[in-house]
């Protein structure tokens, strides 16, 4: 997988203190972690680690790993 | 079968529960009236209630042979003005007093009914085909825009196949059990009007122990129900009382349980009653088939032959006959009977005979080997996922079966499948039996109990309330500001929190409870908001009113009044958690156009210590949060300053707008009087400061709102200063204050000011009790909800500041009610 991948899993992997998360159904308030919280956190650390700053309507749409991914191609980054 | 009604042996056809008696001399008299007032082919809208002088006026138009319209008489005002400009009928047949038409001519008069000229000289109405006798709506909901076009010859044809099988004659008589703006209710009406028999007419619902004293005591010949009315039957007892006169019962409008239809046949063939059995259609007048009462024990789950003067043939997918017994097919019925089409538009009505006595029924069935018809669903009650045919009737009556206790409605998307459920059995174990049927992995499927089924006024299941309750258990519920505005006449507003009490009804037995003990009447459409139901806000801190369940709890808000002991507590699932976060950036977007930016949160970040179980002021700085870019907490855990954080935090957003959020008392006490008191040089006037809550405390320091604006800006140096009203109980949906002085009403709240001692509604400047609406709250029963704050009314759509929405002032709180804003929490 790309080095792009791989950055914007690791965000999840920090965000969320925890390594071995199963990214691909990860969802939303699926676990304890990823709560409104939890949700600006990782919102704050993706626009550091890819230099972007997203709109508010991304942010509350960004409700999934994999929705994650799609948003992230509106900001010019490819996976 | 001629439709005139005259009678020589009984000479009354209709009577009600208050001893008002129509006779057949006078059904004649009215529709003479008719003939001479009413041209041919000029329409009439008749507004359809159980009252006789409602149904006078359809058969009046029926004999007369005018055509006529039959709209659900619960249709709202404001509904109905649209629907005439839509329909444009010449007349209407309305009740006296309807506001609606109290400026046109009143031509007749009868038992509390007009007869409403509403054409005038320069305006062209409608003419009709010449053969068009009825427009019957075609859903179970009010207001309906298809409408199936019956002539005189259907609705003829219609009575006397009816006739063939059921002993209707003179000394028949029925009671009415269904609305005359159905096609099964009307047709009961008219077969019994051209035998001469009778018809009581009340208003009583089939669950009301009037209804069947009323039958009873007139000797009732015979009863006509939907499965809904049977199953009332059924639980009731009532057929195993003594009824001499009673001679038959039958059952249409749906599918009928085979679990009811073999008890009822029971103790109908016990006490020797025939009962019918039988299947129809709007489009088809009416009834399409009947099973032989002598079968209605040994037959269950047919609905028998066709009627007289019809046939039944069955098709498959490709259009082809089916011939083989058990061999399932679209049910086509082919009679004189059939319909002459649809109108969805003033044009169909002139339209010719469309569909030639050929209906498709969209039901699908089978024929057995000795012709009796089995229907086994709708061709479009199947939803296809991922790719699997899935029959929702199929789907629920194997639920039935492995639960006898419950009942099942199932609904589906293209990749979501939902079954609704009553009785005590859990949600995994209705999902496993779920994920069995139907095949599908259990995380596309959900189940939601619901206390009871929603019933329409047709006896049917209320489908689309149920969609839009699955819609919300899958999707966050996000309306933009343009559709969905409290501030517009429209109904979209109000239709929305209909539905939102419908649902906490369904699904909450406390709210249930509560809206019982209050007085009010969940049956009863609201025409305008100030009609919804309204519960007062403390009962969210002695009952846990919620719609969800509990594994669905993502957040429990709970207020942070600690003066008073019991707190308020409101329980979010993770979509009505999301579209709280929509609604805010709405609300505040179109007040203050906020974008993201620097946020300086004037609290200490130990009150997210419980993340699951947020504090009011937690709760409010989370969803401010989301127009953030970067965040500080301005104070420690002891809610002291922290002055050198602060001070960088400034320094490196120099010149840039920031948001400094937080509570009123908080930001007075910790934030402005220690800025001012160590002088600090800060550059504030690029900030945009919004706070809310806790005016109690402020009061109490001699701190008024204008000496707080006033501080701000002059002293510290802050030009943009919002306020907000807002309560735990209604989280997400805020009131902003604007400069004139007002709150506003947002696109999804809306405020009614209610008289302290008769709690009608006040006018504008006459003070009251605060009620808030908001659109939002699907999890937790607070979308209606009376305060316990004091206030004023100040306007709608007229604030000088130009912005749109009711307006208002708060005035603090009523006198006896304890002190708890909720930026009061902290105690010294």
């Amino acid at each position: 997988m790309s080095e792009v991948y791989d950055k914007y899993k690791n965000t999840f992997f920090e965000s969320f203190k925890n390594e071995k998360l199963e990214l691909d159904n990860l969802e939303y308030q699926s676990i304890t972690e990823w709560d409104s919280i939890g949700h600006l956190n990782l919102i704050s650390n993706i626009e550091l680690a890819f230099g972007i700053s997203m709109e508010m309507d991304d942010i509350i749409e960004f409700s999934s790993f994999n929705k994650g991914k799609e948003i992230l191609k509106k900001y010019g980054i490819v996976f | 079968m001629e439709l005139y009604f005259e009678n020589s042996v009984s000479n009354i056809a209709l009577s009600d529960e208050y001893g008002q008696e129509v006779s057949y001399k006078l059904l004649r008299e009215i529709s003479d009236k008719f003939i001479k007032f009413i041209p041919k082919c000029e329409l009439t809208l008749v507004i359809s209630k159980q009252e006789i002088g409602s149904l006078i006026g359809s058969i009046g138009l029926i004999q007369a042979n005018r055509p006529a319209m039959l709209l659900d008489g619960s249709i709202v005002e404001s509904d109905l003005a649209n629907f005439i400009e839509r329909w444009k009928p010449s007349y209407f047949w309305a009740p006296d007093n309807y506001s609606s038409f109290g400026f046109y001519k009143k031509l007749l008069c009868f038992h509390g009914y007009s007869l409403f000229e509403v054409k005038s000289g320069s305006i062209k109405y409608t003419t009709t085909h010449p053969e068009l006798l009825l427009l019957v709506g075609t859903s179970g909901f009010s207001g309906p825009t298809k409408w199936a076009r019956i002539s005189r010859t259907n609705l003829e044809s219609s009575c006397s196949s009816i006739l063939k099988f059921l002993p209707i004659d003179q000394n028949s008589s029925t009671i009415t059990s269904l609305p005359f703006h159905y096609i099964y209710g009307l047709s009961v009406v008219l077969t019994h009007l051209v035998k001469g028999g009778r018809i009581l007419v009340t208003t009583a619902s089939l669950i009301q122990k009037d209804f069947w004293e009323s039958a009873r005591k007139q000797g009732i010949t015979n009863l006509n129900g939907t499965p809904f009315h049977y199953k009332c039957i059924a639980k009731l007892g009532i057929l195993n009382r003594s009824w001499p006169e009673l001679k038959f019962i039958t059952q249409a409008g749906g599918k009928l349980d085979e679990k009811h239809q073999f008890e009822i046949a029971q103790i109908a063939s016990n006490r020797g009653l025939d009962f019918y059995l039988m299947y129809g259609q709007t489009e088809a007048t009416s009834r399409i088939s009947y099973l032989n009462p002598k079968k209605a024990k040994i037959k269950i789950g047919s609905v028998g032959q066709p009627v007289e003067g019809g046939a039944i043939e069955l098709r498959d997918d490709s259009g082809n006959l089916v011939d083989e017994p058990y061999q399932i097919g679209q049910i086509i019925f082919k009679s004189k009977q059939v319909c002459m089409g649809y109108a969805t538009k003033l044009e169909d009505l002139i339209l010719n005979n469309e569909f030639n006595d050929t209906l498709r029924t969209g039901d699908l069935g089978y024929l057995d080997e000795d012709g009796d018809l089995f229907i086994k669903g709708r061709i479009s009650r199947f939803v296809k996922m991922f790719g699997i045919r899935v029959g929702l009737d199929e789907l629920e009556s194997s639920l039935a079966e492995t639960f006898t206790v419950s009942e099942f409605a199932c609904v589906g998307t293209d990749d979501s499948l939902c079954t609704f459920y009553t009785g005590a059995i859990s949600e995994s174990s209705v999902l496993d039996a779920l994920s069995k049927i139907s095949r599908q992995n259990k995380t596309v499927l959900k189940a939601i109990r619901l206390i009871s089924l929603p019933i329409l006024p047709s006896g049917k299941i209320n489908q689309s309330l149920l969609k839009q309750l699955h819609e919300y258990s899958i999707k966050p519920w996000v309306k933009d500001w343009v559709e969905l505005d409290s501030s517009n006449d429209n109904d979209e507003y109000l239709n929305r929190l209909t539905e939102l009490t419908s649902l906490h009804f369904m699904r909450c037995e406390s709210y249930r409870r509560i809206l019982h003990t209050l007085g009010f009447d969940i049956n009863k459409k609201p025409e305008c908001v100030e009609e919804l139901p309204y519960i007062p806000v403390s009962l969210f801190k002695s009952h846990k009113l919620l719609s969800i369940e509990q594994s669905s709890i993502v957040k429990t808000v709970r207020s942070s009044g600690t003066s008073v002991g019991a707190m308020s507590q409101i329980f979010l699932d993770k979509y009505n958690a999301q579209s709280l976060q929509h609604a805010l950036i709405l609300t505040a977007n179109k007040f203050i156009n906020l974008g993201r930016m620097p946020m300086l949160v004037v609290d200490s970040e130990s009150l997210f210590d419980n993340r699951s179980n947020f504090n009011a002021r937690a709760a409010a700085i989370s969803g401010f949060s989301i127009f953030s870019k970067e965040r500080l907490f301005a104070l420690d855990d002891d809610l002291k300053l922290k002055l050198k954080e602060v001070e960088k935090f400034f320094d490196e957003h120099a010149g840039l707008p920031v948001l400094i959020f937080g509570f009123t008392p908080i930001i007075w006490k910790y934030f402005l009087n220690p800025l001012h008191q160590l002088k600090l040089k800060i550059n504030l006037n690029k900030a945009i400061l919004i706070h809310g809550g806790g005016w109690k405390k402020m009061l109490s320091q001699s701190v008024s709102k204008n000496r707080f604006t006033d501080f701000c800006k002059n002293t510290i140096g802050i030009e943009k200063v919002h306020e907000y009203y807002g309560m735990v109980e209604q989280t997400g949906s805020i009131f902003f204050r604007c400069d004139h002085n007002r709150f506003h009403c947002g696109p999804y709240s809306e405020v009614i000011i209610r008289n302290p001692h008769d709690l009608s509604p006040c006018s504008i400047n006459e003070q009251g009790i605060i009620q808030c609406l908001s659109a939002l709250p699907t999890s937790y029963c607070g979308h209606s909800l009376l305060t316990e704050d004091q206030g004023v009314l100040l306007g709608k759509n007229d604030c000088p500041c130009g912005k749109p929405g009711t307006t208002f002032d708060v005035l603090g709180r009523f006198p006896n009610v304890a002190l708890k804003g909720c930026g009061d929490t902290h105690e010294q």
